[in-house]
C-alpha cells in the first residue's frame, strides 16, 4: 500500500505532462528525427519512389551546389540587415516611449500593431505599396523627381525592399523587449547621474545600455533566428525571384521539397537550417537563464 | 517665471505633434490598405492617388462572394479554436506540473521547451506531410490543428508556467487538505484564479493559429484551406485585383490586431520570456 502511494506520487506529475508530451512527440520529436533520417536517402517523388540510402551524399550535393551558397549569402544578408535595422529603430522608439509622456500605453500599442498582423497580409500590403505603376511609394518617389524603380523586379532593389517590409513588421518585438527592460532600470541611477552633471548621451552610454545588455543580447538572438527563416513575407512579395535574388534558405528548402519533390535534398537543407537555429537557440537560452 | 513655462508648453505641443506624425507614417501601410479597400476600382488605380473619394464596400462584397473565401474564413476560425483548446488544456496541465511538482527534468524542461520555438517550421514539414498523408488526413482541419500545436504549445506551456508561478502554493495546499485531488485543485482553484491569464493566452494562441501560414500551405488543398493561404492565392493570378486583395487583407488583419491588443496586457511578461524581472 505504501509502495503504491509512492508510485502514485512519482507518477502524478507525469500524468499532468502526458498530453503535452504526446503532442510534442508527434509534432516535434518524431518529425525532427524523421527529417534527419530522410536527409540520408536519395528520394525523389517525381522520378522514382524507390528510396535508397546514400549516407552523407545529399549534404555533399548541397555543399557543392552554387544555388545553396547563393541562397546562404542572401539569408545572411537578410538576417544581419533585418536584425540590425529592427534593433536600431526599435531601440530609438523604445527610448522615445520610455519618456514621461502622456498616453504612453496607447502610443506603445500603436507601434506594436505591425507585428500583430498576419505576415501574409504584410507581404500583400507592401506589394501594393511597391507596385511600380500604382504603388504609393513610387508616387512619392516620382514626386521628388527621381526615376521610379521596379522595387520587386529590379535585382538591386529587391533585397532592400524585403528588408524594409520585414523591419517594419518586426521592430515592435524589439520595442516590447527593450521597453520592458528600460522600465526595470531604477530611476535613482539617472537622478544620481544628473546630479553629477552627466549629459543625456552619457547617461545613455554609461547607464542605460550597460544595464540593458542582457535584454539586448536576448532580443538580438531572437530576431536573428526569426530573420534567418523568413518565409511568408518573401513568398508573397517575390516568391524568391527575380532570378533567385530573394531565394533564402527557407524558400530554397520549400521549393526543393514541395515543388521539385526532392525529399532527401530538402531534408538535408532543413537539417542545416535546424542546426543553425539550434546553435543560436542555445545561446538564447543561456542568456535568458542568466537574466532570470 | 512665465517664459520657461511657455517654452515647456511649446516643447510639449511640438513633441506630441511629432509623435502623432511619426505614428501616422509608421502605420501608413495599414491606413493605405484600409483606404484602398473602400475605393472603387477606378479610384484605387488612379495616379496621382485620390485622397477624398466616395467610399464603397463593393470590394468586401466581392471578396465574400468569391468562391472559397467564406469556407476559408470558417476554416480559420475552426482551426483557431481547435488549436487554442488543445494547447491551452495540454499547456495548463504541463505548466501546473512544472510549477507544483519536482520531478526528473522539471527545472530544465521550460527552457528546453523554449528552445523548441527556435525550430524552423520547415524542418518539421516533410514528416508531418507524410504522416498526415499516411493517415489520410491531408486537407483536414485536424492536420492543421495538430501541426499548429508544434508552434503554439511550447509557448503556452512557457506562459502558463510563468503565470502559475505567481500564484501562491498555499491555496493548493489548503484545497488538498479540504479533500481535493490534484486535478480538482487545478480546475477548481488554480484555473479560476488564472482566468485573466487564461483569456490572454487563449486569445494569443488563437491569433497565432489565425496568422499561421506555412503548415496550412503545405497541408491543405481545397477543403481545409485557411484564410492566409486563400488570400496568398489572390495575387498569383495574372491580373491582381487590388481592391479585393486589400479588402481581404483588412478582413484578415482586423481580428488579429484586435485580439492581440486585448491579449497584450496579460502576457507581456511571458512574451519577453520573463527576461525582465
Amino acid at each position: 500500500m505504501k509502495g503504491f502511494r509512492k508510485f502514485k506520487k512519482t507518477l502524478l506529475p507525469w500524468l499532468f505532462m502526458t498530453p503535452a508530451f504526446l503532442i510534442l512527440l508527434v509534432v516535434l520529436a518524431i518529425p525532427i528525427v524523421w527529417t534527419c533520417g530522410l536527409s540520408f536517402y536519395d528520394w525523389s517523388l517525381l522520378y522514382t519512389t524507390e528510396k535508397t540510402f546514400v549516407g552523407f551524399k545529399k549534404y555533399a550535393e548541397i555543399l557543392t551546389s552554387p544555388i545553396f551558397w547563393k541562397s546562404l549569402k542572401i539569408t545572411m544578408i537578410l538576417t544581419v540587415a533585418c536584425t540590425f535595422f529592427e534593433f536600431i529603430i526599435g531601440l530609438a522608439l523604445a527610448l522615445l516611449l520610455n519618456r514621461e509622456i502622456r498616453a504612453r500605453n496607447i502610443f506603445r500599442g500603436l507601434f506594436l500593431i505591425p507585428m500583430m498582423i498576419t505576415p501574409i497580409v504584410v507581404g500583400l500590403q507592401w506589394r501594393w505599396l511597391y507596385d511600380t505603376e500604382y504603388g504609393l511609394i513610387n508616387y512619392f518617389v516620382g514626386m521628388i523627381g527621381f526615376s521610379r524603380p521596379n522595387w520587386l523586379i529590379n535585382k538591386s532593389w529587391v533585397l532592400p525592399s524585403i528588408i524594409i517590409a520585414e523591419t517594419w513588421e518586426n521592430c515592435g518585438y524589439v520595442i516590447l523587449f527593450l521597453l520592458a527592460g528600460l522600465q526595470s532600470i531604477p530611476q535613482s541611477l539617472y537622478e544620481a547621474a544628473q546630479l553629477d552633471g552627466a549629459s543625456r548621451l552619457k547617461r545613455l552610454l554609461n547607464i542605460t545600455l550597460p544595464l540593458l545588455k542582457p535584454v539586448i543580447l536576448i532580443v538580438l538572438i531572437m530576431r536573428s533566428v526569426v530573420s534567418f527563416r523568413i518565409f511568408a513575407l518573401i513568398y508573397t512579395l517575390t516568391g524568391g525571384g527575380p532570378a533567385n535574388a530573394t531565394k533564402n534558405l527557407a524558400m530554397l528548402t520549400y521549393e526543393t521539397g514541395f515543388s521539385y519533390w526532392r525529399i532527401g535534398q530538402a531534408a538535408a537543407l532543413a537539417v542545416f537550417m535546424m542546426g543553425v537555429c539550434m546553435f543560436m537557440g542555445i545561446f538564447y537560452i543561456k542568456f535568458i537563464k542568466i537574466e532570470r | 517665471m512665465r517664459a520657461p513655462g511657455k517654452r515647456k508648453k511649446q516643447f510639449k505641443v511640438l513633441f506630441y505633434s511629432s509623435m502623432i506624425i511619426l505614428v501616422i507614417i509608421f502605420l501608413f501601410p495599414i491606413l493605405w490598405t484600409g483606404l484602398t479597400s473602400i475605393k472603387t476600382r477606378v479610384d484605387a488605380l488612379s495616379m496621382p492617388p485620390v485622397w477624398i473619394f466616395g467610399p464603397t464596400l463593393k470590394s468586401y462584397l466581392q471578396v465574400f462572394a468569391r468562391g472559397g473565401f467564406n469556407t476559408a474564413y470558417i476554416n480559420s476560425i475552426i482551426v483557431g479554436i481547435g488549436t487554442t483548446v488543445l494547447t491551452v488544456i495540454a499547456g495548463s496541465l504541463a505548466g501546473y506540473a512544472l510549477t507544483r511538482f519536482r520531478f526528473f527534468g522539471s527545472h530544465q524542461m521550460p527552457f528546453l521547451i523554449l528552445l523548441t520555438r527556435m525550430f524552423p517550421p520547415l524542418s518539421l514539414a516533410f514528416p508531418l506531410f507524410f504522416m498526415f498523408k499516411e493517415f489520410g488526413l491531408l486537407d483536414t482541419h485536424i492536420a492543421v490543428i495538430i501541426s499548429n500545436c508544434s508552434l503554439s504549445l511550447p509557448f503556452v506551456v512557457w506562459l502558463m508556467w510563468g503565470y502559475f508561478q505567481t500564484l501562491p502554493t498555499e491555496l493548493d495546499e489548503s484545497a488538498l487538505i479540504d479533500g481535493c485531488n490534484r486535478f480538482q485543485v487545478l480546475y477548481k482553484v488554480v484555473l479560476p484564479m488564472s482566468l485573466p491569464g487564461l483569456v490572454a493566452v487563449s486569445l494569443f494562441t488563437f491569433v497565432g493559429s489565425w496568422n499561421a501560414f506555412f503548415f496550412p500551405l503545405i497541408l491543405t488543398r481545397i477543403h481545409a484551406k485557411t484564410l492566409p493561404v486563400q488570400i496568398a492565392g489572390f495575387v498569383t493570378s495574372q491580373e491582381v485585383l487590388w481592391g479585393q486583395v486589400n479588402a481581404a487583407a483588412m478582413v484578415c488583419l482586423v481580428p488579429a490586431v484586435v485580439f492581440n491588443l486585448l491579449a497584450q496586457k496579460g502576457i507581456v511578461k511571458g512574451l519577453t520570456m520573463g527576461s525582465i524581472k
